[in-house]
C-alpha cells in the first residue's frame, strides 16, 4: 500500500512536470503551445472510450480471474494454449498499447508469463479491421507475407524476452 | 436466509474487486496523461512530411532506418500505413516500409519510460531491442519472399 502511494505521488509529480514544461511553452511561443495542446485534446478524447473499456475488463479480471487460472492460461507452463491466447488477444485489442499496461501489469501480478506479455504486445501490430486498408496502400501479397511473419517473429521475441528479462 | 447472504458475499466481492481496480488505476492515469503530453508534442513537432527526406535506397540500411524511424514514432497504426503508402509512391522499397510498419506498434521508444515502470527496466529493454532487430529482420524476409 505504502509503495502504492509512494508510486502514484512519483507518476503525479511526472505529469506536472510535464503540465510545467507545457505553461513554459505558452509563455514562449504561443502559436506551438496552441498546436500542442489541440493535439492533446484529440488524443485524449480519442483515448477515453478505450480507458473505460480497459477499467471494465480490469474489474472483471479482478472478480472473476482468479491467481490459478492465470496461471494456468498464461503463466510459463500454459504451452500452446497460453501462445494462442495471446496473440489472439494482442490481435483482437484495440487502442494504444499503454492503456493495457495497467491490466497487463495485474494478470503479471497474477502469474501472467514475460514470454505471453511480449507475445501479446507484439501481435498488436497485426490489426483485422485494418488488413482492407493494408490490402488496399500495400497490395495482398505485401499484407499476406507481413501478417504472418509478424506472427511468426512474435513467437520468437517472446522466447528471447523469457530468456533475457 | 441463504439467498441473502449469498447476495451479501457477491456484493462484498464486486466491491472489493472495484476498490482494486480503482486504486490501480488512479496511479496508472498520471502516468497516461503524462504519455499523451509526450507524444502530442513529439506529432506536433515532427509532422509526417519529415519522414520522406530519411531514405537513401540501400537496402540494408533502409531498412535499419525504417526500423529507426517506426521506433521513434507513435499513434493509430492506420498512420503507418498512410506514410508507408506515401513512401512506397516515392520510391522508397518494401523493405524499408515493412521494417517500419511492423517497428511502429512494436518498440516503443516514446513509452520507454512507461513499459519500465509497469514491467521493469530490464523486460524492457530486452523486448524492445528484439523487437527492433525483429523489425529489420521481418522488412528483409518481406523483401525476399516478394521477389520471389
Amino acid at each position: 500500500m505504502k509503495t502504492n502511494k509512494k508510486t502514484s505521488n512519483r507518476s503525479f509529480m511526472v505529469m506536472c512536470i510535464l503540465l510545467a514544461i507545457y505553461a513554459l511553452v505558452y509563455f514562449f511561443n504561443k502559436n506551438i503551445f496552441m498546436k500542442i495542446s489541440d493535439q492533446f485534446l484529440k488524443l485524449l478524447l480519442q483515448i477515453f472510450p478505450f480507458l473505460i473499456i480497459v477499467f471494465v475488463l480490469m474489474f472483471l479480471t479482478n472478480l472473476w480471474l482468479k491467481p490459478d487460472i492465470i496461471k494456468k492460461y498464461l503463466g510459463e507452463n500454459s504451452g500452446a494454449k497460453g501462445m494462442a491466447l495471446a496473440s489472439l488477444a494482442g490481435i483482437l485489442s484495440v487502442g494504444s498499447v499503454y492503456m493495457w499496461y495497467p491490466l497487463i501489469k495485474d494478470l503479471k501480478v497474477n502469474g501472467m508469463s514475460n514470454k505471453l506479455i511480449s507475445v501479446f504486445i507484439y501481435n498488436r501490430a497485426v490489426k483485422l479491421h485494418l488488413l482492407p486498408l493494408m490490402v488496399l496502400y500495400f497490395g495482398i501479397t505485401f499484407t499476406i507475407i507481413l501478417t504472418v511473419l509478424t506472427i511468426i517473429f512474435s513467437f520468437i521475441i517472446g522466447e528471447i524476452v523469457e530468456v533475457f528479462s | 436466509m441463504i439467498d441473502d447472504s449469498t447476495n451479501k458475499i457477491q456484493n462484498s466481492k464486486k466491491i472489493s474487486a472495484l476498490r482494486k481496480t480503482w486504486q490501480s488505476f488512479r496511479v496508472v492515469l498520471p502516468i497516461i496523461v503524462s504519455v499523451i503530453l509526450i507524444v502530442s508534442v513529439f506529432i506536433t513537432l515532427f509532422p509526417k512530411e519529415y519522414y520522406r527526406e530519411f531514405f537513401s535506397g540501400n537496402f540494408i540500411l533502409d531498412s535499419f532506418k525504417g526500423a529507426v524511424l517506426g521506433s521513434i514514432s507513435i499513434g493509430s497504426p492506420i498512420v503507418s500505413y498512410v506514410i508507408g503508402g506515401g513512401l512506397v509512391k516515392d520510391g522508397v522499397g518494401v523493405v524499408a516500409v515493412a521494417a517500419f510498419i511492423v517497428s511502429w506498434v512494436t518498440v516503443g521508444v516514446i513509452q520507454l519510460p512507461a513499459e519500465y515502470y509497469f514491467f521493469g527496466v530490464r523486460f524492457a529493454v530486452v523486448r524492445n531491442a528484439a523487437s527492433f532487430i525483429g523489425a529489420i529482420l521481418i522488412g528483409m524476409l518481406t523483401y525476399f519472399l516478394m521477389s520471389l
